[in-house]
């Protein structure tokens, strides 16, 4: 396939059945509203209103958080990352200000220090944790997940180091977002 | 639907495009391999060689302390359960003693006082929650949800009381199967 063909696809075009990349094309054209997955281009679910609002809440607790003690950068879904042999695109990241990314005009070649995901109504359970895996082998040192309606995170740290929090409970950014740290229930409310 | 029609369903007959019926009706004719939520008929996920070795491991462990204590009875998937307007077939369920009903030619028509539901390659996470807090809701007193990918197993005890457990950790019956504790380990060996 040439790279012309490639960036057709970025304009919402549907793909073809069994379309398929190399990791570098993906990387390459970036396509909108997709992650790369072991050779396999896939759509990410559409977003509802309470998805978007969770988010929104997320990025502004951290966001706010990061930017006023300078410790790095947050980003929004569109940016994808490469973690091991795929391309993710978490709904929330935050990028240590150590590890700036060389090219900012293409996917993040390394994966974020801590990567968000917030459930959507079609997400497959199995997907998640493997997800969540992918990242920490990569390199990430925290995953978040945040679950609507059982309103709870589940913070990854390990394979064996898994802790759920109910909207008891306090999030922290633990050495990851150092100092950071908000109630869980603030993100559901 | 004249009863007769329905019964014609339980064999393995494709169900026609927005079959409907009321909870009643689902109760009286129960039909294998679905739940029934909201109206709905609602397939239960195909299970794999995984699923049906934990959910084995599962009753292995629990239903010997059971007996043995009379703490009541342990129960397979496919008996059904009546959760608030739902019926639900649990992967394992335990009823205390005080519970069982005298007729057992019929499903029940109580939830049990612990559900235990072994994720599926295919389950939606979103539905594993609203299920498990619809149980919690209905008068369940404790869920199980096993997760095979990650080996956890999350404990439901109320909407604000949920936890992770992982490998090293002990799951424990509490106060619905009192002095019945297995290593989460011991699940997915």
């Amino acid at each position: 396939m040439n790279s012309q063909n490639i960036v057709e696809y970025n304009h919402s075009t549907p793909l073809p059945e069994n379309f398929t990349m190399t990791l570098e094309e993906f990387i390459y054209s970036n396509l909108e509203g997709y992650e790369y997955v072991k050779g396999e281009v896939i759509a990410l679910p559409a977003a509802s209103l309470e998805h978007g609002i969770i988010c929104s809440k997320v990025f502004l607790h951290l966001g706010m958080y990061v930017q006023e003690h300078h410790i790095g950068i947050v980003v929004t879904p569109d940016a994808g990352f490469q973690v091991g042999e795929r391309v993710l695109k978490p709904d929330v990241a935050f990028l240590s200000i150590n590890r700036n990314p060389e090219n900012l005009s293409r996917a993040c070649s390394i994966p974020p220090d801590l990567a968000i995901e917030v459930i959507s109504q079609s997400d497959i359970s199995r997907q998640i944790i493997e997800k969540a895996f992918a990242y920490l082998e990569a390199g990430t040192q925290i995953v978040w997940v945040f679950e609507p309606i059982g309103k709870t995170v589940t913070v990854y740290r390990s394979d064996t180091d898994i802790e759920l929090l109910t909207r008891n409970d306090t999030l922290s950014g633990e050495d990851v977002v150092e100092g950071f740290s908000c109630p869980v229930a603030q993100f559901f409310e | 639907m004249k009863s007769q029609n329905i019964t014609e369903y339980t064999h393995n007959t494709p169900l026609p495009e927005n079959f409907t019926m009321t909870l009643e009706e689902f109760i009286e004719n129960d039909i294998e391999g679905f739940e029934y939520n909201n109206g709905e008929l609602v397939p239960i996920a195909a299970s794999v060689i995984l699923h049906g070795k934990i959910s084995v491991r599962v009753i292995r462990y629990l239903d010997p302390f059971v007996h043995q204590n009379q703490l009541g009875e342990i129960y397979t998937a496919e008996t059904s359960f009546l959760v608030g307007e739902r019926v639900m077939k649990p992967d394992v369920a335990f009823v205390a003693a005080s519970r069982v009903p005298e007729d057992e030619t019929k499903g029940f028509l109580i939830p049990p006082d612990l559900a235990v539901e072994v994720i599926s390659p295919s389950d939606i996470l979103w539905n594993v929650y609203e299920k498990a807090l619809a149980y919690l809701e209905a008068g369940t007193r404790l869920v199980w949800v096993i997760e095979p990918v990650a080996q956890t197993v999350t404990v439901f005890r109320s909407r604000t009381d949920i936890k992770t457990l992982t490998h090293n950790n002990i799951l424990t019956g509490e106060d619905v199967i009192e002095g019945f504790s297995c290593p989460v380990a011991q699940f997915f060996e």
